[in-house]
C-alpha cells in the first residue's frame, strides 16, 4: 500500500513541478525532510523530473528562421500603410457625427425658442435676413 | 537619445538595454524597426507554444502573426509598466489558441522532423529512438488534453515560469493553474505510461 506521505509528494509533484528547489520555502523543507528520510520519495522524485524532462522536450520546436519573421513584418507594413486611410474614415465619421448632432440640437434650440423670437420682431428678422443675402450676392458677384 | 535612434534603424544591433515598453513606444509611432526587434525577441517562444498547442504548423504561424498584429495595434495605447509585454504576448496568443481549438475539434499533429535513421541499432540509437518515441507520444498526448490544462502544461514545460506567471498569462488565479496542472500532469502520466520507467 502506498504510504500517505508519497501520495503528498507526488501531489506537490503535479502541483509545483519536479524541482524543489523553486518551490514555496516550507513545501521545499518539507520535502528536503521527506528525501532525507526516505529512498522511495528519491525514487518520486527522479521519475518526476524524468517525466517533465519528456513533457520539455515535447513542447519544444525548431527555431525559427527569419522567413517567418519576414513574414510578420510584411503584414505590419501591410497594417501601416492601411492606417492612414482608416485613420481618415474614423476622423470623417467623427466629424461629421458631431457636426450632425450640433445640427440636431440647433435645430431643437430654434424649435423651442425662435417661433417667439421671430413672431416678436419679423420685420427686423426678414430685413436682416433680405440685407445679408444682398451683401453676400454682391460680394460673389 | 539619439544614439538610441541610430542603434533602433539596425534591428540586429540593438542593445538587450533597449525595454519592451521602450520598443513598444517607437513602435506607438509608426516605428516598423523597433517592432521587428519585438518580433525577434518573442517569435520562436510564441511559434514553439502556439505549433505545440495546435499540432500543426500552419494554424500556429496564424496565431503568432495574429498576435503581433494585435500588438503592433495596442502599440499607441501601450502603458509602460502596466503589464509585461511578454505576459501580454501569451495571453492573446494563448487565447486564439484555445478560441480556436474550441472551433476545429481535430487536430493534426506536426511530424517529428528529428527521427533517427531505423536501420541504425547502436546501443546509443536505441536509447535515442526511445526517447524519441516517448517525445511523439507525449506530444500526441498533450494535444489530447483540454485545451486549458494544455496551455497550463505547455506554459509549465520549460520550468522557466511560476505557477503565478501562468495564472497571470491565462487570466486567473494561481489555485487553478495548480489544479490544471494536477490534472494534465496525471492524465499525461497515464497515458504515458511505460515510456515513464526510470
Amino acid at each position: 500500500m502506498e504510504k500517505q506521505s508519497h501520495i503528498e509528494f507526488q501531489e506537490a509533484l503535479d502541483r509545483l513541478g519536479a524541482n524543489p528547489e523553486t518551490w514555496p520555502d516550507a513545501e521545499r523543507q518539507w520535502a528536503e525532510r521527506l528525501l532525507a528520510d526516505d529512498l522511495e520519495t528519491a525514487w518520486i522524485l527522479r521519475r518526476a523530473q524524468a517525466f517533465d524532462r519528456l513533457i520539455c522536450d515535447a513542447a519544444d520546436a525548431p527555431r525559427a528562421g527569419s522567413a517567418d519573421i519576414g513574414r510578420i513584418m510584411e503584414r505590419i507594413a501591410l497594417e501601416k500603410n492601411g492606417k492612414p486611410f482608416k485613420t481618415f474614415l474614423r476622423r470623417f465619421f467623427i466629424i461629421s457625427s458631431g457636426a450632425a448632432c450640433a445640427s440636431f440640437a440647433a435645430g431643437v434650440w430654434l424649435g423651442v425658442m425662435a417661433p417667439g423670437l421671430f413672431s416678436a420682431m419679423p420685420e427686423v428678422d426678414y430685413a436682416a435676413s433680405a440685407s445679408a443675402f444682398g451683401l453676400g450676392i454682391g460680394a460673389f458677384l | 537619445m539619439a544614439e538610441k535612434h541610430r542603434q533602433l534603424r539596425d534591428p540586429e544591433s540593438a542593445p538587450a538595454e533597449w525595454t519592451d515598453d521602450d520598443l513598444m513606444a517607437k513602435a506607438g509611432f509608426g516605428d516598423e524597426r523597433a517592432f521587428a526587434v519585438i518580433v525577434r525577441r518573442h517569435y520562436d517562444p510564441l511559434k514553439t507554444l502556439a505549433l505545440r498547442f495546435s499540432g500543426f504548423e500552419a494554424e500556429a504561424e496564424d496565431v503568432v502573426q495574429e498576435t503581433f498584429v494585435a500588438a503592433w495595434r495596442a502599440a499607441p495605447d501601450w502603458k509602460p509598466g502596466r503589464a509585461q509585454l511578454s505576459t501580454w504576448l501569451y495571453r492573446v496568443a494563448m487565447n486564439r489558441c484555445i478560441d480556436r481549438s474550441r472551433r476545429i475539434k481535430r487536430w493534426r499533429p506536426v511530424s517529428f522532423e528529428d527521427s533517427p535513421d531505423p536501420h541504425d541499432r547502436s546501443p546509443d540509437q536505441e536509447n535515442r529512438l526511445h526517447w524519441v518515441k516517448a517525445v511523439e507520444k507525449a506530444r500526441d498526448a498533450i494535444l489530447q488534453l483540454p485545451a486549458r490544462q494544455r496551455a497550463a502544461i505547455l506554459l509549465a514545460a520549460d520550468g522557466g515560469r511560476s505557477n503565478k506567471d501562468i495564472a497571470d498569462i491565462l487570466g486567473t488565479g494561481t489555485g487553478a493553474v495548480e489544479q490544471l496542472l494536477v490534472r494534465a500532469r496525471r492524465t499525461l502520466r497515464i497515458a504515458l505510461g511505460a515510456e515513464m520507467e526510470v
